[in-house]
């Protein structure tokens, strides 16, 4: 379960991204956080593996107080929750396989690490991640020589290959086309199904949200507006958490 | 003193001021749009100020030292050492080039290696985005740029007294001047790189080193390959010129040679070390092509 219990952030260049937070999730659910750009969805989800950390609050994980892990405690903990991100973040120049597997680096022998030498077991895994998300017959492809969406496969196929139980997606369909956007989201939506993982999805795209996810918050700046399930969601609501109607570019099929 | 700075920081700016209206442009509905000042006329005029003062405290004066006439006087002279050596050429000489030539080639490996090994951990800690706020990054900068103030052939200089003569000096200096130069241009590829990957290996739970090792090192492995060959390139070339302080190699026997005039045998020496050079210039071209 994640707990937000008061959270507050405020950057150093003084912004308040976020202010008194508080929140459960429940494993298994899939959560899409919405809002304008700036209104602390990123910071949000960046608080639950302590990208960032708190000003005022804490964060609770499993009976993990957040805040105050460090240094190898953090690093076990990050284990268990993987993140996805809008720009993809692949290592460039190198294979496919060798960017999942690259999710493997702490379990192993920090020499065969060092040394880049992977176990059987390891590829294998990596490999049958990459069949959960459909790319399998890419895998000893380079990474940017894949289209977007592709890509974004195979950022997810890395993410399964740590084994977690929360996955945290910063606004993980973006910079996608909205029939691959759409693709992506199902891939998490099955993700969800089949696996049980917690997911956290920042999203702009309202539609998406409300298509995929099961419950849905909403922020204005820094504050929780909206937080429930898909299906009480009116006209209204979508104005206080987006401070106007509705436009074209909050919607990704835009004749809905 | 400061009144003057003010008095020419006002002109300046009175200047850019007045000059606004050449950069403004006027489009149909009255829209005005003015381009920023371009500081780049004025650093050529200071550039082309600096190089005539430079040019007259030197060419002119070796002119009026030693008039006009006795430069053109001179170039032939040039051509009669060049002319010698095509004259004189001596190819039984080629059997002496060999050990030198041999010798050199070992110097350039053995120190191009061992400088390359132990400039890409120091080049991870001179790099800001890899090392984050730490301090450390600056104080290997400010050395590394200390090593660099001295060519290759002044450590050779400086091990000699130390160590003597030999080929171990030719290796010891190559060693430092590969380290300073290999460092400095990986820490700058390093910095330049795309940090997504290394943040997302990060939050898998990974260490710095394990993230650096996964996600920096596939972007810059052949970038490195290909700086160590050019490296080596360069060591090749300069190893004519570490003879000259006795550290071994090719250089000695052309110090030599040249010395006692024999210029049959430097030109020997001269082709020998040219068609090395050219082997592997092209045989390391044809590599780099393929590593980037």
């Amino acid at each position: 379960m994640i707990e937000f219990q008061n959270v507050s952030k405020t950057y150093a260049n003084g912004v308040e991204a976020l202010k008194n937070i508080s929140l459960k999730i429940e494993p298994g659910e899939f959560v899409a956080i919405i809002g304008l750009s700036g209104a602390g969805k990123s910071t949000l989800i960046k608080l639950v593996n302590k990208m960032i950390d708190v000003t005022d609050g804490n964060v609770i994980v499993n009976g993990l107080e957040i805040p105050d892990l460090r240094g190898k405690a953090l690093r076990q903990y990050r284990r268990h929750v993987g993140m996805v991100f809008q720009s993809f973040n692949l290592i460039n120049r190198t294979s496919v396989i060798n960017n999942v597997l690259a999710a493997r680096v702490p379990d192993i022998n920090p020499l065969f690490s060092l040394l880049g030498i992977f176990t059987k077991a390891d590829k294998l895994m990596a490999l049958e991640s990459l069949h959960k998300v459909g790319i399998l017959e890419k895998a000893y492809i380079r990474a940017d020589q894949l289209s977007g969406g592709q890509q974004q496969r195979v950022a997810l196929a890395r993410t399964l290959a740590q084994n977690p139980t929360i996955i945290l997606a910063d606004e993980p369909v973006a910079s996608l086309d909205p029939i691959t956007a759409n693709q992506i989201m199902k891939d998490f939506e099955r993700i969800n199904q089949t696996e049980k993982i917690t997911i956290l999805v920042n999203m702009h795209h309202v539609d998406l949200a409300l298509k995929y996810a099961s419950r849905v918050i909403g922020i204005n700046k820094g504050e929780i507006v909206y937080d429930g399930g898909t299906d009480d969601i009116t006209e209204d609501i979508l104005k206080t958490i987006y401070g106007r109607e509705l436009t074209d570019e909050d919607i990704m099929f835009k004749d809905k | 003193m400061k009144t003057l700075c003010s008095k020419i920081s006002n002109l300046f700016k009175n200047f850019i001021k007045r000059n606004e209206r050449y950069r403004t442009s006027v489009l149909d509905d009255g829209t005005n749009i003015t381009r920023p000042f371009s500081y780049a006329l004025i650093i050529f005029a200071v550039v082309a100020i600096i190089f005539v003062y430079f040019w007259n405290m030197i060419v002119t004066d070796f002119f009026d030292r030693f008039g006009f006439q006795f430069f053109v006087s001179s170039i032939p002279n040039f051509f009669t050492i060049i002319q010698k050596m095509v004259v004189q050429v001596n190819w039984s000489y080629f059997d002496k080039v060999v050990a030198p030539l041999v010798d050199t080639i070992k110097i350039s490996i053995i120190g191009t290696l061992l400088g390359a090994i132990f400039s890409l951990p120091v080049a991870i800690l001179a790099s800001q985005n890899i090392m984050g706020k730490s301090k450390i990054p600056n104080i290997i900068k400010f050395f590394l740029s200390i090593i660099r103030t001295f060519p290759t052939l002044v450590y050779a200089l400086i091990f000699s007294f130390i160590f003597g003569y030999g080929t171990f000096i030719g290796v010891l200096a190559t060693i430092i001047f590969t380290f300073s130069i290999i460092t400095k241009m990986m820490y700058e590829i390093i910095e330049t790189i795309d940090m997504g990957a290394f943040i997302a290996i990060e939050a898998t739970g990974a260490t710095k080193l394990q993230a650096f090792r996964a996600a920096v090192i596939p972007q810059i492995i052949g970038r490195f390959y290909s700086i160590i060959l050019y490296n080596f390139e360069i060591n090749l070339r300069a190893s004519a010129i570490l003879g000259f302080v006795n550290a071994g190699g090719i250089g000695i026997i052309m110090n030599d040679q040249m010395a006692l005039m024999k210029y049959g045998n430097v030109a020997v020496i001269v082709l020998a070390l040219l068609a090395v050079v050219i082997v592997v210039q092209n045989f390391s071209q044809y590599l780099r092509r393929r590593l980037t």
